[in-house]
């Protein structure tokens, strides 16, 4: 298994594909962080700075690094299908579960980095426009570590979940699309028009672990309660693994040609 | 015990039989030409070999041993079966390490397959300004990593120029005269015949023939090449006896399924002077298109 995790790792560091990724979701949510903390208060989405609540959709608006999160995940295992070296990797590793599972795992870990991204940016931009307009942070360290956290744990797992939905799908356009369509579309009609089912989606569910509210990005449903960080990270975990056996039964069967 | 042994397999696909209950086997140390027009079933056959399309039945081992199960797998196999098949944004010498991490090789030997197929000065270019040509050979570095006993080639001279086939042609030579095994497909019959030293033809998923070039070739038809200032009125008195003549120039036959001698005779008899009439060399694609279309 170490063989074909690392193998798997060469294979990112190898393309720029992780690079280019990482930048485009860090210079979004840039984008989108410094739009929000220049609104604040001006109007009726962003609270102001000047308090928690405004100080907190800033901070957790990295809902961009998580959708690109689980886009790097489905590009990890569909990429391969796509540039058709799919052939060369089971040539060289037959085993298609523990192909998978390395895949898997690595989705996980480069998934946090997008986390770690997305959180740094809204960190420093939210605590940059809340200290040049000359306020204090409202926020106490500790909870600005605990969204910092969610966010790294929720794009690791939905990156995890990308890798399983690209391995069942293949066509790294459709894969891409279904988790664009998914994340940014069903997610939000559905939490809109049910908002008790919010909390139990999975992009939802990691924007909740991320600390998001109801004026970040994603918005959430006003007057929605989230799962407690340890349920919604079981609720996750639980996706990812239900998703992945699907996967893995799937490319077990499957004929590679 | 045949170094590779293929075993009633079958491969359907939905109503299409891809491959139909077919049985071969290869020795060790012999260069084999998989032979079959586009779709007779060499690449599914291949594909069966290498674990990588599961049989509807029936099976396919390389030394006893099903690919998966195969002990030390990049020292005994190395496969080509999709050039392309080769992410653009890496480097060739990034291609190699990953297979060789991928098949638990020595990352040293990523050079020395560069060096072996001529790709040494473009190690650290990216893939995607690499010619067709070029990725073949990558793709035969990668299949080397391992120094593998049996060489596995699913039309590896497609798209190549006349310049990368002569590379190709002298690859494979040079991998015969070393001993190992190699199993190439082709449709381009003749540059299996000057490297293989015995032929498998397949034709809509069957095994048509198997056996050594030479035995190959004497079950071709005689082909006589005659030549006679009457020409027409010669060809006319040979598909009377029921001859296939067929008039190339005005002074130029060919004589299928008949000897030098008996063409002579018949001229001699009506008085037709000939001025050459001699047995020709028959072709393998002539054994060939035979063979499939018996089938067809």
């Amino acid at each position: 298994m170490h063989e074909a995790i690392k193998t798997e790792v060469l294979k990112l560091r190898t393309t720029r594909v992780t690079a280019g990724l990482l930048a485009a979701a860090a210079a979004w949510t840039a984008l989108v962080a410094s739009i929000e903390s220049s609104r604040s208060g001006a109007s009726g989405m962003v609270p102001s700075l000047a308090g928690a609540a405004g100080e907190r959709d800033v901070l957790t608006s990295t809902g961009f690094a998580l959708i690109v999160a689980m886009v790097f995940g489905a590009m990890v295992t569909s990429g391969e299908f796509r540039h058709r070296t799919a052939t060369d990797t089971y040539l060289d590793e037959p085993d298609r579960a523990r192909v998978l599972m390395a895949k898997t795992l690595v989705a996980c870990l480069g998934g946090a980095l997008f986390g770690l991204a997305g959180t740094a940016v809204t960190t420093v931009v939210g605590l940059g426009f809340t200290a040049s307009k000359g306020y204090h942070v409202a926020l106490a360290a500790g909870t600005i570590a605990r969204y910092s956290a969610g966010a790294v744990l929720g794009a690791a797992l939905l990156a995890a979940l990308g890798a399983a939905v690209g391995a069942l799908i293949r066509g790294q356009v459709a894969s891409i699309i279904a988790v664009f369509a998914w994340g940014f579309g069903v997610e939000q009609i559905v939490g809109g028009l049910i908002s008790s089912t919010a909390r139990y989606l999975p992009f939802m569910a990691a924007a909740t672990m991320a600390g998001a509210g109801s004026g970040g990005m994603p918005p959430l449903p006003k007057g929605l309660s989230p799962l407690p960080f340890a349920g919604v990270a079981a609720l996750l975990v639980g996706i990812v693994v239900m998703v992945g056996l699907v996967a893995a039964r799937t490319s077990l069967r499957r004929d590679v040609s | 015990m045949a170094l590779i042994e293929v075993a009633h397999l079958t491969k359907r696909f939905g109503p299409v039989v891809a491959v139909n209950d077919l049985s071969l086997s290869i020795e060790a140390g012999k260069v084999v030409g998989f032979l079959g027009p586009n779709g007779a079933g060499k690449t599914t056959t291949l594909r069966m070999l290498l674990g990588l399309v599961g049989p509807s039945s029936g099976t396919a081992t390389i030394d006893g041993f099903a690919y998966r199960e195969l002990p030390e797998r990049s020292r005994r196999v190395g496969a080509v079966l999709e050039a392309s098949g080769i992410h653009p944004g890496r480097t060739a010498r990034g291609h190699l390490l990953v297979r060789a991490s991928g098949s638990g090789t020595d990352a040293a030997r990523a050079g020395e397959v560069l060096e072996m197929v001529g790709l040494a000065d473009a190690a650290d270019r990216r893939v995607a300004g690499f010619s067709l040509g070029m990725r073949q050979r990558l793709a035969l570095a990668a299949a080397m990593l391992g120094d593998p006993e049996v060489l596995v080639l699913d039309e590896p001279a497609n798209g190549l120029d006349p310049e990368g086939v002569r590379q190709l042609r002298a690859l494979l030579r040079r991998l015969a005269h070393e001993g190992r095994t190699v199993l190439v497909s082709s449709h381009v019959l003749a540059e299996v015949a000057q490297v293989a030293s015995e032929v498998v033809i397949l034709d809509h998923g069957r095994l048509v023939a198997q056996s050594s070039l030479d035995e190959l070739l004497a079950r071709a038809p005689q082909l006589v090449h005659v030549r006679s200032p009457l020409a027409g009125r010669l060809q006319e008195l040979l598909r009377d006896k029921g001859l296939a003549a067929q008039l190339v120039d005005d002074q130029n036959i060919q004589v299928r399924g008949s000897t030098p001698e008996a063409v002579a005779a018949l001229a001699a008899q009506v008085g037709v002077p000939v001025l050459e009439c001699v047995a020709e060399a028959a072709a393998l694609e002539d054994v060939f298109l035979q063979l499939t279309s018996a089938h067809a």
